[in-house]
C-alpha cells in the first residue's frame, strides 16, 4: 500500500500532523467517560464539590457497592437485556423482510414507490404522545414488554439503510441465476441475500441495540411498576434533577442527591455493554451502512 | 441478454419471467405485511390524533368532543413576542449544525483515510464514536465544568496558549451558539465520519491509480479525485439531515441554556417546553410539531427531487 | 381495488372509533372500591414512588407493615394501580390516563394546579365537603379549619374537591449558613444587617480566608438559573430585606390584594445591590447559568463562605463541605436586616399535593379514619404506633426500651412512613419546627422514633438551624396563588418570566443598565400582566368567599 507521494517531505509533515491531530481529537472524546468513571470511583464530599478531575479522590468503591445492591438496578439490566434481545431480533426480522420488496427497482416491484414514501412520512410526522398511548393502551400492551418494542420495531431510517445495502452488494448475477433455477423470492431472500448481508445486519442491529438500550420515556409511560422499568428509564429517574419548589423537601429526600459518586457509577454501568459490543460491529460499520443508492 | 441467444429461447425466458412475477408480487407483498401493519398500527392511526392541533384538547373529552378552535393555535405561535427571534435561533443553530456536521466529519474520514496503521485507524474511529452513547443530560453537567471561566479545563489551556482572558461560554450571547454547534458535532460527528469513511472505500482504486501515473500528488488526488467522487454521497446526507431544519437540538439547549443567552439560544422546542410546563397543553404543542413537520417535509422533498434532477440520484 | 379503498375506510373508521370511544366507555382495567361483608373495603390508589424508598426483602407498595397495619386495624386494603418515579411523570401518566378514558383510582394526589383544574372540570372527582362535615374526626377538622388557604388549590365554586397533603409549612424556608471559622480567622461578627454582611462578604474575598495566598474565594453562593427565590443557595432574603416582595411569588400588597413580587419597585434596590456584589466579586462568576444543585458547589469545596438555606442543609450539603475542608465549622444564623429593619424569606408553600377521590368512591369515611390515624401518630397519641411505625424498621425493643439507632437495627434502619399514601409521615404547617425549638430549648428525651429520625438523629447544628427559622416566621413571604394557570397566564405567562430572568441576569452582570427594569415592568404590565393579576385576583376573591 505504499505510493510515492508518501515519501515526500511534505506528506511526511502532514502525517506527523495527522497522528497528532487525532489523538488530540480522540482523546478530547473520551475524556467524558474518564471523567465520569473517575468520579463513580471518588468520595462522595469531594463530588458533591466538583473537585474530582479526570482522578479519583479519596478512592473508594463504595459507589459500586451500593449500584450492584439495589436490586431495583439490577432487575433493570435485566429488564433491558430481555428488551434489546427480542426488540433487535423482531425490528430486525421486521424490517429485512421489508426491505427485500423495496430493493426491487420500480418495474419488478409494482408501487414500490409509494411504499417508499410511506414509510418515510413517517420519519417526519408524528402522531404524539396522547394518541400513540392510546392505541398501545387499547391493545392491552401496558406493562408487557411488547409496549417497549412493536411501536418502535420499524425505523424508517435503518430501513433505508438495509434497501440500499441489498441494491448496492447483491450480485443481480446470482439472483438472475437463482431465478433462472426457479427459486422463489422467500428462497432467494433466505439463501442469497441473508448471507451477502452480514455486515448491514450486525450493523443496523448495533443501532436498534443502542435505541432500546437507551430509550426511556416509553418505560415511564407504559410501565406501572419500577419493577418492569428498563436500565434507562430507572437511570434517567435518578439523573435527572428535580424541581424541588413544589415539593416538600427533607433531609432524607437529599440525601439521594449527593450520591454523584453512584449516578456516575450507574451511568458507567450502564454504558459498559454497549462500550463492549460496539468495538466489534465496529469493523462493519464502513461496509454496512451504505447511504445513497447507485445512479439509475 | 446476450445477442446470441436464439429467439426460441428467449421468448421462453419472457414467458417464464411473466409468469414469476405475477406469482412473485404476492410474495413481495406478503414480505412486507407485518412492517406495514405495525407501521400503520402505530405511528398512521396515532396520525389521527394530530386533529388536536384544531381543537382546544381537553382530555375527558376526547378527539370528538373537544372544541375546534381552527387555526387558532397556529396564529398564537406566530403572535408570540418572542417567535421571531425564537425561529430566527433555531434556523441559524440548526444550520450551522447541518453544515458542520457535513464537513467536520468528512475532513475526519479524510484524514482517517491517511492513517495506514490499521490498529490506530480504527481505535481513533471507535473513541469518535463514544460521546454519542451519553446523553445531554450527563454531558451538559460535564460541559459546565469544562467550559467555565473559573478554572475550567478549556479556558485553562485557553489561557496558557494565547494568554486570553477567560472567556464565559455559556453565559455570552457572543459564544452561545459556537459552543451549542462545536459540542453537537463533538457528540455526533462518529456516525456521519463512518459514513464517509464507507464511501471512501468505494472509491475505484483505478482513478487514483491514473491520477498518480499523471504524476499528481495526494493533495491534487483529494481535489480532483476524492471530493467529486463523494459529492453525491454528501447530497444524500444533506438532504436527510434537512428534516431536521427546525429541530436545533432540545435535549441540547436545554441542559446547556440559561437567562442570559435566552437572545442566541432559545429555540422553538425550549419555548414550547416551558409552554407545557406552565399549563399542560397537548394541543399547543401538537400544533407546533405539526408546522415542524410540514416545513421539513416539504425540505425533504424538495431535497430529494433537486437531488434527483440535477445529481440524477436517488436516495431512497 | 375497490376493495382495498373499502377496507381501508374500515380500518380507518374503526380506528377513529378506537380514539374517540375512550370517551364514554370505561374501561373496567382498574380495579375499584369495594366492600366485603364483614365491611373489610379495598382502596386503589396510584403514587409516585422515588428511587430511595427502600423496602425490607420481599416487601413491596401493596405489602408492608403499614399495608399490614391498615388491613388488620382498620379493615382497609389498599391497592396500587401504578407508581411513577417523579412528579412530572406521576402527572404525566394521570393525564394520559384521562385523555384516554380509563377509570381513576379511588384516591390519588395531585401537585398540578392544572390538573387539579382539569380533574374537577371532568366530573369524575367529587367534591368533599359533605364528607369532611361528616367522617372526618375532631382532630382533623381542627387542622382544616386552621389552613383553609390548604384547600384553594382545589376549590371551585365555593366547593373543596379535595384534601391537602400539608407541607412541613417552613420546611424549607432559608437562613444563613456561615463558615464561623473564617469569621473568627479574620475576627469578624456574625451579620445583623445586610451592611454587615457586605462587610463580611469583602473580607471573605479580599483576605484570603481560606490562608492560601490565592484571591480564589467568593462572598455568598446564589443560584439563579431558576430563579433567585428557591428552595437552596436562595436568594430571596437580598429582596425580602429591602421590601415586603420576593421574585416569583403572588403574595398582598399594601391593599390587601395579591401582586406579583419581581415586578414591585422594591425589586429594583435588590437588584443593584446584586449588581453591585457581582461586580466586586462577592457572588460567583457563573451565577447566572447556576443552578441549586451547580451553585452549592462553591460552598461545598470551601471557596464560598455564606450560603443562604434550608436547616436541612445541616445534613446535606454542609456536612460535605466540612468533609472537604479538614477545619471548617459552619454555624447558622437568622436572616440580617435592610436599611429599614426590613427582613423577607421565601416562605414554602402549606401544600404539596392535593388528595383528590373518583366520583365512584364510596369509602370517604375509611379514607379520613386512615389519615386520622396516621396524624395521631405525630401528635403522640396513637393507640397502634408507640415507639415508632413497625418495630425492626424505624425502631427495636431492647431490654424494654425502644432503640432506635441506625446500627441497632438489624440491616439497617427504614422509614415506613413513605409507605403511607401521604409518600411520607403526615405533617401539619410549622408543627416539625415547633417541635424541634421545643426540644432543642428543653433538651428533653425523644418520644417516638418519629422525633428521633426527623430530628434528634439530624444532630444539634440542624436543631439550631430549625428553631432560628421557626424564630424568624413572621418574614415568610409566601406565594398565595395557587390555584391553576389562569387563561390570561396561559398564554403570555412563559414570555413573561423569561423577560423576567432576562432582564435580572442582565442587570445583575451589568449588561442592562438599572433602568431596565423599570422598562421590564411598564412591558411586563402592557403584556397581559395587569390582565394575569386582575384574573389572579378574582381567582382569590372566588376561594376565599365560602366559609
Amino acid at each position: 500500500m505504499h505510493h510515492h507521494y508518501q515519501k515526500s517531505l511534505s506528506y511526511k509533515i502532514f502525517t506527523i500532523f495527522n497522528y497528532t491531530f487525532l489523538t488530540v481529537a480522540a482523546l478530547l472524546c473520551i475524556l467524558p467517560l474518564i471523567h465520569i468513571l473517575a468520579v463513580s470511583f471518588s468520595g462522595s464530599a469531594a463530588a458533591t464539590a466538583n473537585l474530582v478531575g479526570l482522578w479519583p479522590v479519596d478512592f473508594t468503591l463504595d459507589a459500586y457497592e451500593k449500584t450492584i445492591g439495589n436490586e431495583n438496578f439490577l432487575r433493570s439490566l435485566w429488564n433491558s437485556f430481555l428488551r434489546v434481545v427480542l426488540g433487535t431480533a423482531i425490528s430486525m426480522a421486521v424490517m429485512l423482510c421489508a426491505a427485500y420488496p423495496l430493493s426491487k427497482s420500480d418495474k419488478a416491484f409494482r408501487g414500490r414507490k409509494i411504499y417508499m414514501w410511506f414509510f418515510v412520512f413517517t420519519m417526519l410526522f408524528h402522531g404524539g404522545l396522547v394518541p400513540t398511548y392510546m392505541v398501545v393502551t387499547k391493545l392491552g400492551l401496558t406493562d408487557t414488554i411488547w409496549a417497549l418494542i412493536l411501536p418502535s420495531a420499524v425505523s424508517s431510517f435503518n430501513l433505508i439503510l438495509l434497501i440500499n445495502f441489498f441494491r448496492t452488494s447483491v450480485p443481480k448475477s446470482l439472483e438472475e441465476a437463482a431465478l433462472m433455477d426457479g427459486a422463489n423470492h422467500f428462497t432467494i431472500f433466505w439463501k442469497i441475500y441473508l448471507p451477502i448481508s452480514v455486515p448491514a445486519i450486525a450493523t443496523i442491529s448495533l443501532f436498534t441495540m443502542v435505541f432500546h438500550w437507551n430509550s426511556w420515556f416509553d418505560g415511564i409511560i407504559y410501565m406501572s411498576d419500577v419493577k418492569h422499568y428498563p436500565l434507562s428509564t430507572f437511570l434517567q429517574t435518578i439523573i435527572v434533577q428535580q424541581d424541588f419548589t413544589k415539593m416538600s423537601v427533607d433531609a432524607e429526600t437529599l440525601q439521594n442527591l449527593s450520591e454523584r459518586t453512584v449516578k456516575a457509577a450507574q451511568i458507567f454501568i450502564a454504558a459498559l455493554p454497549m462500550l463492549a459490543v460496539y468495538p466489534f460491529v465496529q469493523k462493519f460499520f464502513v461496509k454496512g451502512i451504505v447511504l445513497g443508492a447507485e445512479k439509475e | 441478454m446476450q445477442p446470441t441467444v436464439d429467439l426460441k429461447q428467449q421468448t421462453a425466458a419472457v414467458g417464464t419471467r411473466k409468469q414469476w412475477k405475477l406469482k412473485g408480487t404476492w410474495q413481495l407483498h406478503t414480505m412486507l405485511l407485518p412492517a406495514l401493519v405495525i407501521v400503520f398500527v402505530f405511528q398512521y392511526i396515532p396520525m389521527l390524533g394530530l386533529v388536536m392541533a384544531f381543537q382546544d384538547y381537553e382530555p375527558w373529552l376526547g378527539f370528538l368532543h373537544s372544541p375546534w378552535v381552527g387555526l387558532e393555535h397556529f396564529k398564537t405561535m406566530f403572535e408570540y413576542e418572542d417567535a421571531r427571534q425564537v425561529i430566527w435561533n433555531t434556523l441559524v443553530i440548526s444550520t450551522l449544525k447541518i453544515i458542520f456536521n457535513l464537513a467536520i466529519p468528512l475532513a475526519f474520514a479524510l484524514l482517517l483515510n491517511e492513517i495506514y496503521v490499521m490498529k490506530f485507524k480504527r481505535t481513533v474511529q471507535t473513541i469518535v464514536y463514544l460521546p454519542h452513547f451519553l446523553s445531554w443530560v450527563i454531558l451538559g453537567g460535564i460541559l459546565i465544568d469544562m467550559l467555565s471561566p473559573e478554572g475550567g479545563m478549556v479556558n485553562r489551556v485557553l489561557t496558557a496558549l494565547f494568554g486570553i482572558e477567560p472567556i464565559f461560554f455559556l453565559g455570552d450571547n457572543d459564544w452561545f451558539r459556537t459552543v451549542v454547534v462545536v459540542t453537537d458535532v463533538w457528540k455526533e460527528c462518529g456516525f456521519n465520519t463512518i459514513v464517509f469513511l464507507a464511501a471512501l472505500t468505494s472509491i475505484n482504486p483505478s482513478l487514483y491509480e491514473a491520477a498518480i501515473v499523471d504524476g499528481a500528488n495526494r493533495w491534487q488526488q483529494t481535489i480532483y479525485i476524492t471530493l467529486p467522487s463523494m459529492l453525491p454521497i454528501i447530497i444524500v446526507v444533506g438532504t436527510l439531515s434537512l428534516g431536521n431544519i427546525l429541530n436545533a437540538g432540545f435535549d441540547q439547549i436545554l441542559n446547556l441554556y440559561n437567562p442570559l443567552v435566552y437572545k442566541t439560544g432559545d429555540i422553538i422546542d425550549t419555548y414550547v417546553y416551558r409552554v407545557g410546563l406552565l399549563n399542560g397543553d397537548f394541543s399547543y404543542a401538537t400544533a407546533v410539531g405539526l408546522f415542524k413537520s410540514i416545513i421539513s417535509f416539504i425540505l425533504v422533498v424538495t431535497g430529494y427531487r433537486l437531488a434527483y434532477k440535477y445529481a440524477n440520484y436517488k436516495i431512497f | 381495488m375497490l376493495k382495498k379503498v373499502f377496507t381501508t375506510l374500515t380500518v380507518t373508521v374503526l380506528t377513529a372509533g378506537v380514539l374517540a370511544g375512550c370517551t364514554d366507555n370505561e374501561s373496567a382495567s382498574s380495579g375499584s372500591s369495594s366492600e366485603s361483608k364483614d365491611g373489610k373495603v379495598t382502596i386503589t390508589t396510584v403514587r409516585t414512588l422515588k428511587d430511595d424508598t427502600k423496602f425490607r426483602d420481599g416487601e413491596d407498595l401493596n405489602n408492608n407493615p403499614i399495608t399490614r397495619w391498615s388491613e388488620k386495624e382498620l379493615g382497609i386494603t389498599w391497592k396500587t394501580l401504578w407508581t411513577a418515579p417523579n412528579d412530572e411523570q406521576y402527572h404525566n401518566k394521570i393525564r394520559l390516563s384521562l385523555s384516554s378514558g380509563q377509570k381513576l383510582p379511588d384516591v390519588f394526589k395531585v401537585s398540578d394546579g392544572q390538573l387539579i383544574s382539569d380533574l374537577i372540570r371532568s366530573g369524575k372527582v367529587m367534591p368533599v365537603d359533605e364528607a369532611i362535615e361528616k367522617y372526618a374526626s375532631p382532630r382533623l377538622k381542627k387542622i382544616f379549619n386552621q389552613f383553609p388557604e390548604a384547600f384553594y388549590p382545589a376549590t371551585v365554586d365555593g366547593k373543596r374537591y379535595g384534601i391537602p397533603r400539608f407541607s412541613g409549612g417552613n420546611g424549607s424556608d432559608s437562613l444563613l449558613w456561615i463558615r464561623k471559622d473564617w469569621l473568627d480567622k479574620l475576627g469578624l461578627q456574625p451579620p445583623k444587617t445586610i451592611e454587615d454582611l457586605e462587610k463580611i462578604m469583602d473580607a471573605f474575598v479580599n483576605k484570603d480566608p481560606d490562608g492560601n495566598g490565592k484571591k480564589d474565594t467568593i462572598g455568598l453562593t446564589l443560584a439563579s438559573k431558576n430563579g433567585l427565590a428557591t428552595w437552596l443557595a436562595d436568594g430571596s432574603f437580598i429582596f425580602g430585606a429591602y421590601g415586603n416582595y420576593v421574585p416569583g411569588s403572588w403574595s398582598k400588597g399594601e391593599d390587601g390584594s395579591l401582586v406579583y413580587g419581581s415586578v414591585q419597585p422594591s425589586m429594583k434596590k435588590a437588584l443593584e445591590k446584586l449588581n453591585e456584589w457581582y461586580k466586586k466579586g462577592y457572588l460567583d462568576k457563573e451565577v447566572g447559568i447556576l443552578d441549586e444543585q451547580t451553585a452549592i458547589e462553591s460552598f461545598v469545596s470551601g471557596k464560598s463562605g455564606i450560603i443562604s438555606a434550608p436547616p436541612w442543609a445541616a445534613d446535606w450539603p454542609i456536612t460535605d463541605a466540612l468533609k472537604n475542608n479538614p477545619g471548617a465549622v459552619v454555624e447558622p444564623y437568622p436572616l440580617p436586616s435592610g436599611p429599614d429593619g426590613k427582613i423577607g424569606r421565601r416562605g414554602e408553600g402549606l401544600v404539596t399535593g392535593m388528595f383528590l377521590f373518583s366520583k365512584d368512591f364510596k369509602h370517604m369515611d375509611k379514607f379520613f379514619e386512615y389519615l386520622d390515624e396516621a396524624f395521631a401518630y405525630v401528635y403522640n397519641d396513637s393507640k397502634y404506633f408507640k415507639y415508632g411505625l413497625a418495630e425492626g424498621y424505624d425502631y427495636v425493643m431492647k431490654d424494654g426500651k425502644p432503640v432506635y439507632d441506625d446500627k441497632e437495627i438489624p440491616n439497617g434502619r427504614l422509614d415506613p412512613g413513605a409507605y403511607f399514601i401521604t409518600e411520607a409521615i403526615p405533617t401539619v404547617p410549622y408543627m416539625l419546627y415547633d417541635l424541634v425549638e421545643e426540644l432543642y430549648t428543653t433538651k428533653r428525651e425523644p418520644k417516638n422514633a418519629y422525633e428521633y429520625t426527623r430530628i434528634v438523629s439530624l444532630g444539634d447544628s440542624f436543631m439550631k438551624a430549625a428553631t432560628i427559622v421557626n424564630q424568624q416566621n413572621q418574614y415568610r413571604i409566601e406565594n398565595e396563588f395557587t390555584g391553576p394557570p389562569t387563561k390570561t397566564m396561559q398564554k403570555r405567562f412563559e414570555f413573561l418570566t423569561k423577560m423576567e430572568r432576562e432582564t435580572f441576569a442582565n442587570i445583575i452582570y451589568g449588561r442592562a443598565p438599572l433602568s431596565a427594569f423599570d422598562d421590564f415592568v411598564k412591558k411586563w404590565e402592557e403584556s397581559g400582566g395587569k390582565e394575569i393579576t386582575k384574573e389572579v385576583n378574582e381567582w382569590y376573591q372566588s376561594v376565599k368567599g365560602e366559609k
